[in-house]
């Protein structure tokens, strides 16, 4: 059987693509997250590993979206996570009861996430890519043989 | 013209034209060479955006492309297009994300000779004044709400007061570096919070500081006018209004979306998004894109004065030896209200110049009254291994391109094939070899910038050099590079 992919790399000359799966739209969102910090960070294991490290020192933050369609729920929940590394200096790992639902205006996300606070030294370091947005160009929802997917453009 | 289905035609030698067909309002204009008509014509995208861009309401004379034209999100990044101020759109996609990012040439009274022997210090020494990448700490303190709303409203005049630079150096940007419609009681409180600790940072990507020598003179009267020679060390510094531009793109482009639905705006493509000029969200949007305009033009300011204290402290000079001073400074993603001539008369337009450089002609009222005879300086970075150019604005660019040219040379190789290009490679020492230190945050940052990623801009400005419509000055060479 072939590997499950979560997300993977896109081709794009002048900023950042990634494709993104889910065999459902949570497991589409918890790889839209470990894709976004991957293309920040490099490498999400070791985030990941420091997230988990601090997890018992860090606030538990709920964050609710609530957009007119799932395209906007994911610009939302990647935007979210955008704002908080450029300006509170944070990063949301690891995910707890992540959910989805998709009503008749729209879909809505609620989740619970560890907020980490990542220090000076860590961010003098760190080889960061600064993503300036989350665009909407090509952001679209496909469900196929029951598989979810969508690429998501960064502009850098 | 190959298999493409574009329809274009050869107007001259450097000029091709899309004549309006389905929705167009006005033709599609690009300004390229054969060879690079031949590959738009191959990727077809960004020609598909230059004629998406001929759709928007209100749009005069046509839908332009500088010879730098590739894709980007809405407009083609090297788009310029005009709207009527009255009955037109505005649309952030024709502005970016980088709102007024931009370039500032400042130049020194030294030489090569006298700064190469201390180089590698310079270099050091600015990469440790000068805030790169993501969560450097800032080099002035933080601002306040207070503080941000008056960068935002009233532009660089702020922080020359508060000892960034000179009064002479207002006289010397764009616009005075403020732009009068800005309003900070539109922008979010997203924005604000972004836009606190950024003033004086560089950023990342392409953004840079360089060191360039003057390496060649191609009109010495002009070169004169602006006080450069053979030579000379100046710098080049390319960034912009960072998170809170940014922030304020992407808050505009959500209400944008709504506004189009609102006014029933018949656009081919949702990051056009646009509202009428004179509607309460396109007037909004210019309040707001014009308080970022103010931010980039003050961070610009602050960052070139940051590096006039790190030349006087390496060299040991005072400002009277060091004879610093600010030669220009332009945006190149940036919407203004303009007036053009349209036909017999001269009306009032949203130039939208989306990786594009105003280029304005001698004599132009807008002008500074030192460069009032020459026309405007532009300012065209290349790569870091390269050259940059000084060009300056024509008469014709006013007859054909709303005063605006090209803006840089534009990526060859993704970031990710510049990665693998650079691995194993010891770039550093490369472009060392090559006579330039460069110092960056990230090893990615360089090898994601190496020359190599870049076209030549050399083929770009000589296109509208070739075209008449912004004529080369001097070339730069830069020797020292910072970078995010």
């Amino acid at each position: 059987m072939d590997k499950f992919i979560p997300f993977k790399e896109i081709e794009h000359t002048a900023d950042l693509a990634i494709q993104i799966f889910g065999r459902n739209l949570e497991e589409l969102f918890h790889n839209a997250h470990q894709g976004f910090y991957t293309i920040v960070f490099g490498n999400f294991k070791k985030i990941q590993k420091m997230a988990n490290a601090s997890q018992d020192k860090c606030p538990l933050k709920t964050l609710q979206l609530e957009e007119t369609s799932l395209e906007d729920l994911l610009h939302s929940f990647l935007s979210e996570l955008n704002y908080h590394l450029q300006s509170k200096r944070t990063i949301f790992s690891p995910l707890l009861n992540l959910e989805i639902h998709q009503t008749s205006n729209g879909a809505r996300l609620r989740i619970n996430a560890t907020e980490l606070k990542l220090s000076s030294q860590f961010l003098a370091e760190a080889d960061i890519t600064e993503i300036k947005a989350v665009t909407y160009h090509g952001l679209k929802f496909v469900q196929e043989n029951g598989l979810w997917s969508v690429t998501v453009i960064f502009d850098i | 013209m190959g298999k493409s289905k574009i329809p274009i035609e050869k107007i001259d030698d450097n000029l091709f034209e899309i004549k309006p067909f389905g929705g167009m309002l006005k033709p599609g204009r690009i300004y390229a060479s054969d060879e690079m008509i031949a590959g738009l014509l191959e990727e077809e995208a960004p020609l598909q955006q230059v004629i998406n861009v001929a759709h928007l309401p209100g749009i005069e004379k046509y839908s332009l492309a500088m010879p730098d034209i590739h894709w980007g999100y809405g407009f083609p990044i090297g788009g310029v297009a005009a709207t009527d101020w009255k009955e037109g759109v505005i649309s952030p996609g024709g502005v970016g994300y980088d709102i007024n990012c931009g370039m500032r040439l400042a130049a020194t009274g030294l030489t090569e000779s006298e700064v190469k022997k201390r180089l590698q210090k310079l270099v050091e020494e600015l990469f440790k004044t000068i805030p790169t990448g993501v969560g450097a700490s800032h080099a002035i303190k933080k601002l306040s709400k207070n503080e941000l709303k008056k960068v935002a409203q009233e532009g660089v005049n702020l922080v020359v007061e508060q000892g960034f630079g000179q009064a002479e150096d207002i006289e010397v940007i764009e616009e005075k570096g403020k732009m009068e419609f800005a309003d900070f009681s539109v922008i979010s409180q997203r924005a604000i919070e972004r836009g606190l600790d950024q003033l004086g940072t560089l950023g990342s990507g392409n953004h840079f500081l360089e060191i360039d020598v003057v390496d060649k003179i191609y009109d010495e009267e002009k070169a004169a006018a602006l006080g450069l020679f053979q030579g000379q060390i100046v710098i080049l510094i390319h960034t912009g209004s960072r998170g809170f531009g940014y922030q304020i793109c992407d808050d505009y482009l959500k209400v944008m979306s709504k506004a189009a639905q609102k006014y029933h705006l018949n656009l081919p493509d949702r990051q056009l998004a646009a509202a009428p000029i004179q509607s309460q969200e396109g007037q909004d949007y210019f309040a707001a894109m014009s308080c970022a305009a103010n931010f980039a033009w003050s961070n610009r300011q602050v960052i070139m004065d940051l590096a006039r204290r790190v030349f006087k402290k390496v060299f040991n000079l005072s400002d009277a030896d060091l004879q610093f001073r600010l030669i220009y400074d332009v945006s190149h993603n940036i919407a203004k209200k303009e007036e053009h001539q349209i036909g017999d008369k001269k009306k009032t337009v949203c130039v939208h110049r989306k990786g594009a450089t105003r280029a304005l002609a001698p004599n132009h009222p807008l002008l500074p009254e030192k460069y009032r005879t020459i026309g405007q300086p532009v300012l065209i970075p290349g790569d870091m291994g390269r050259y940059s150019f000084v060009c300056i604005g024509t008469e014709k660019a006013m007859e054909e391109t709303f005063g605006s040219t090209c803006h840089g040379a534009g990526r060859l190789l993704s970031r990710r094939q510049a990665k693998k290009a650079g691995a194993g490679r010891n770039l550093i020492k490369e472009l060392s070899e090559r006579g330039v230190i460069i110092q960056a945050k990230g090893m990615a940052t360089v090898a994601e910038e190496m020359p190599e990623a870049y076209k030549d801009v050399q083929s770009v400005v000589n296109v509208m050099h070739n075209s008449g419509i912004s004529l080369k000055v001097a070339r730069l060479k830069p020797i020292g590079v910072i970078k995010g």
